[in-house]
């Protein structure tokens, strides 16, 4: 072929290519400018354990929100410690509203004080869209062992014979956080052992290895039934279970033990996406499976919108700027 | 110069790193800001680092002791294997570069044109001179994995926008 | 119990389950074959699947399925380029890959499933007999005695290393400290990190592993320049002979042993079990120098260490409600969707159905070895494909598999920079496994070490020889095994050093 056909030839090839990839992108951008939110999946950074109660419960919630998003939320788990590292990762993320992260209330503002880092600060970079529900604490014994009941156990820890071991399950966690206020209210000091969970700190309970733990009611269900654990209270105002006192009722500030489990999203993220994600979470709570799902669980559906969560976010800042500042003034 | 034996240079190096370490170890470990007391906090973040770092000095002195009683310190004692052509050294460092630019540039380009430059460069420097087998292995291969990661392990890779949503388009297309 | 049992076995024997727990077994073994995506991402990927099934006879028989495919699935690409998928064939790379290079990969390969097979199995059946009894023992494995295992396992591995025992030490020292990079597990204080996020979390294992193990050989790819028409291995070898299998039986049932012990355990794991398993084969070998240059024992002794794990590991899950690992989390978390709840009374209220699933599980073994039989065949071909499309291939799987492991691009780097110390440690004739070991057991020891010093308290004595006297035994017995281990591997490396000079 001559210099010139071929060179003509490949000019009207690239013409060709040039024009399609003009019309091909052409289409993308004008479908972006129709586009509707969300229009490709929606990642969930988890910063919690495969397989613990947090990881389940955002398994659980994302599988039924599908039937109301049109795209699927994703997980990702991006565990590292105390949930700083996914944490951080959703916060660098775009505020598109692709990528949200499932924290819960001790990550979000107790840890500002106890873990503080140059990277963010949760209360200018997350907003909430929703809280998806909470677990109450409970303070867990052996059976066998020689408390019986609330009054006892404080009877012993204040004999001061030498301290009363506790298991927990991570300095300033879930279980480590109830255990410091009960520290602070009647005046007592605990050791403390850490363990990598809250399963791991029930089985140093029942070996003997610890005097007392904490855990969530549904998760010893089974061990009290057994008559191999025995609850000594319960976080909340009321009664949760016969016989056993509340929180409030041996004398413990309101919203101890609480653990709320909240989908945030970075600040900045458009209103109407932020609404959209409110809107599906909020119809999802009317879905007959997820209920029932999270009924076999063993936790409950108490679902709280966002805006309403905003203010209980501002509560437990001023709570827990509370609870340090006892740290420092602690001999 | 007497050349050291290969051995000897990595226990100089596992020894250099203990004693920097140790030296170093106040600024290298972070104090937590609260102090704890010990029935708190289980340890202290900077015992069980000089532990170790007072083993790895412990037993590299006493390798370095041992070979230098056995007189093979000094001189070449380790044969090496045949002497490499410095072209095949500028492959190694090549690939080197080249690994390192692809990984910095992952998360900017995206998984599947990060790939496609990496397996192309990798293919070139393992001798591949087939223009045709490099373009089809170096976007086949990570297309595939993307999409068995993607679509059916549900998994997230890191992907240009608008490579994820052309993709997306097609897959939704396919479906319909 | 007896009569649950008998239920149990009916329940069992369903064809559903079966088809099920087959497609679990597939699905296992591709995905751990895919190194990066280890066996808990992939059964967390996988769980939902279980969950919308609805009958736990079928959803935890498919999820158990998925586990212990992955275990095999990990050892493939072990075998085939190098490649551990998962921290538990670290020590099936040491003679996989060398048997590879010999042209064995399929012997290699078929080894690496029956004696997985074969292990699985009678460790399954004794979850099955033992559970009741071995639940009262593994409470009372603490952290004292955990932390004293760690330590003991840890020296094993150090002294009887390829090499003498003091660079194994200082390779286990090394490993130690990189497990020290990031986050104290205690406090969450940033160590070694230079103020940057990126080595706040630590170094993972997947880019470790790839780099120390696989990197090299891609180098070594490299440094030749010119590998068209060049392969791993140009024929995949023969079948494994039965002589062959038969031989090894003794390695299988010790290291059976070996992984059964140590999955009883919470918090311990396959690594550790396959290692342990490994050495113990070397140490009682007549020639344990041939250990790491293609021996198909070493193969066998990995492996079914590793898969004889599985079963024990759900002992505490089923019967305390306590997962000793990830996986076990998982499947926590797959009994409680499916309205079981694991724990003292499980065996009471739905005990026919913790039967049927351990007894689906016994099968699942003779489903596996089938299905990975044919298997094999596809894998196997890989290494006969030319090394100028084979490696790029390998360097994409690299960094894929490096990425997935946790989403982080920083890990990459570590990847490479582990492939220069890899091949660093060659140059000078350092072996890694100890420092891969070190890596993962560094920082389980510390974490044990401080929980113990937290128990303990002031009164060290009365701790030490009132209330752990187990602790404090294995800590005395430490340096006696060791040495007595360090002598003999010395007296096998002088006779092979011997035997090469003759």
């Amino acid at each position: 072929m001559s210099f010139l056909a071929k060179h003509l030839l490949t000019n009207k090839l690239a013409t060709l290519v040039m024009q399609l990839w003009v019309i091909f992108f052409g289409q993308l951008i004008y479908q972006e400018s129709l586009a509707q939110y969300p229009e490709k999946p929606i990642t969930l950074i988890t910063p919690f354990a495969a397989g613990g109660s947090s990881d389940l419960i955002a398994r659980v919630f994302t599988a039924y929100l599908n039937n109301y998003l049109a795209q699927p939320m994703l997980i990702r788990l991006v565990p590292g410690q105390a949930g700083q590292k996914g944490t951080l990762e959703a916060i660098r993320a775009a505020p598109d509203g692709y990528t949200l992260v499932f924290i819960d209330n001790y990550r979000d503002q107790l840890h500002q004080y106890t873990f503080p880092n140059d990277f963010y600060d949760t209360n200018e970079d997350l907003v909430t869209v929703a809280r998806i529900n909470y677990g109450q604490i409970a303070i867990i014994v052996r059976e066998t062992g020689p408390y019986q009941s609330w009054d006892e156990f404080l009877v012993a820890a204040r004999a001061g014979t030498g301290q009363l071991k506790m298991a927990h399950s991570g300095l300033w966690a879930a279980l480590f956080v109830p255990a410091w206020r009960i520290m602070q209210e009647f005046d007592l000091r605990f050791r403390m052992i850490p363990y990598r969970g809250g399963g791991p700190a029930k089985a140093a309970l029942m070996a003997g290895d610890v005097d007392f733990s904490m855990a969530f009611p549904a998760t010893v269900a089974q061990d009290v039934e057994a008559g191999k654990v025995r609850i000594l209270a319960t976080a909340g105002p009321e009664r949760t279970i016969r016989g056993v006192p509340s929180f409030a009722e041996i004398g413990l500030a309101p919203g101890t033990g609480y653990i709320h489990r909240i989908v945030m999203a970075p600040a900045g993220i458009a209103d109407d996406r932020l609404a959209v994600l409110r809107g599906a979470l909020q119809q999802l709570q009317m879905d007959k499976d997820y209920q029932a799902a999270m009924v076999r669980l063993g936790e409950n559906l108490e679902y709280l919108t966002g805006p309403a969560y905003e203010l209980v976010r501002r509560q437990q800042s001023v709570e827990y700027a509370e609870l340090v500042s006892t740290l420092t003034s602690r001999p | 110069m007497a050349k050291f034996p290969a051995d000897v240079v990595f226990v100089i190096g596992a020894l250099v790193l203990a004693v920097l370490g140790l030296l170093f170890g106040g600024w290298l470990i972070v104090d937590p800001p609260i102090l704890l007391s010990r029935d708190i906090l289980a340890m202290n973040p900077k015992v069980f680092p000089t532990l170790v770092l007072f083993f790895i000095l412990l037993v590299s002195l006493i390798f370095l002791a041992t070979e230098s009683r056995k007189g093979s310190l000094a001189g070449n004692t380790l044969k090496e294997g045949s002497p490499q052509s410095s072209v095949a050294l500028y492959r190694q460092v090549g690939f080197v570069g080249l690994a390192v630019g692809c990984a910095l540039l992952l998360t900017t380009l995206g998984f599947l044109a990060t790939m496609f430059l990496l397996m192309t460069g990798t293919s070139l420097l393992v001798g591949n001179r087939s223009s045709l087998q490099i373009f089809a292995i170096s976007l086949v291969t990570p297309l595939s994995f993307y999409m068995i990661v993607t679509y059916m392990l549900r998994t997230q890779l890191p992907e240009a926008d608008i490579v994820e949503r052309t993709l997306a388009m097609i897959i939704n297309a396919l479906n319909t | 119990m007896f009569d649950m049992l008998m239920l149990g076995l009916n329940d069992a024997l369903r064809l559903d389950t079966f088809i099920w727990i087959g497609g679990g077994l597939l699905l296992g073994m591709l995905v751990g074959a895919l190194p990066g995506f280890t066996t808990s991402m992939g059964m967390s990927v996988l769980v939902p699947i279980s969950f919308l099934v609805g009958d736990p006879l079928i959803g935890i028989p498919f999820l158990i399925g998925v586990y212990k495919g992955g275990i095999y699935g990990g050892s493939v690409p072990a075998i085939l380029i190098s490649m551990p998928g998962t921290g538990a064939s670290i020590a099936t790379v040491l003679d996989g890959y060398a048997l590879t290079k010999k042209g064995q990969s399929r012997k290699a390969l078929e080894m690496s499933l029956f004696s997985s097979g074969l292990s699985d199995f009678f460790s399954d059946i004794f979850t099955l007999v033992m559970i009741i009894p071995v639940a009262t023992v593994v409470l009372g494995f603490g952290p004292p005695e955990i932390a004293a295992v760690m330590f003991l396992s840890l020296v094993i591995i150090a002294v009887t290393s390829a090499g003498p025992a003091v660079k194994g030490l200082i390779m286990l020292g090394l490993g130690i400290w990189v497990g020290f990079v990031g986050a104290d597990p205690f406090s969450a204080m940033a160590r070694y990190t230079f103020g940057t996020t990126e080595l706040y979390d630590g170094f993972h294992l997947i880019p470790i592993l790839i780099g120390l193990f696989a990197l090299p050989e891609i180098f070594n790819a490299v440094k030749e320049g010119d590998t068209r028409g060049k392969r791993i291995s140009t024929f995949v070898g023969e079948r494994l002979r039965l002589q062959e299998l038969k031989n090894s039986f003794r390695t299988i049932f010790r290291s059976t042993m070996i992984g059964t012990g140590i999955g009883i355990v919470p918090g311990l794991g396959q690594p550790i079990a396959a290692m342990m398993g490994y050495i113990a084969a070397k140490n009682a070998s007549k020639y344990p120098e041939k250990f790491g240059e293609g021996e198909l024992d070493g193969v066998a002794a990995a492996e079914s260490a590793n898969n004889a794990v599985n079963g024990p590991t759900m002992i505490p899950l089923l019967t305390l409600g306590i997962p000793g690992d990830s996986v076990t989390a998982l499947l926590l978390g797959a009994f409680m969707m499916q309205g079981l709840r694991p724990g003292p009374t499980l065996l009471e209220s739905s005990g026919n159905v913790v039967f049927a699933i351990l007894i689906a599980m016994i099968f699942a073994n003779v489903l596996f070895v089938i299905i990975g039989y044919l298997t094999i065949p596809l894998f196997a071909r890989v290494v006969t494909i030319k090394k100028s499309l084979l490696i790029p291939v390998t360097i994409m799987l690299a960094f894929a598999g490096t990425y997935l492991a946790r989403s982080n691009p920083f890990d990459i780097i570590t990847l490479i920079s582990f492939g220069l110390i890899g091949i660093a440690a060659r140059m000078a004739k350092f072996d890694v496994a100890p420092m891969v070991m070190g890596f993962i057991l560094g920082r389980e020891l510390e974490y044990a070490f401080g929980q113990t010093l937290a128990l303990a308290g002031d009164d060290w004595i009365h701790f030490a020889f009132r209330e752990r006297l187990g602790m404090t035994a294995i800590l005395l017995a430490t340096p006696l095994v060791g040495t007595i281990l360090g002598f003999r591997m010395n007296r096998f490396r002088r006779r092979s050093l011997d035997s090469d000079r003759k």
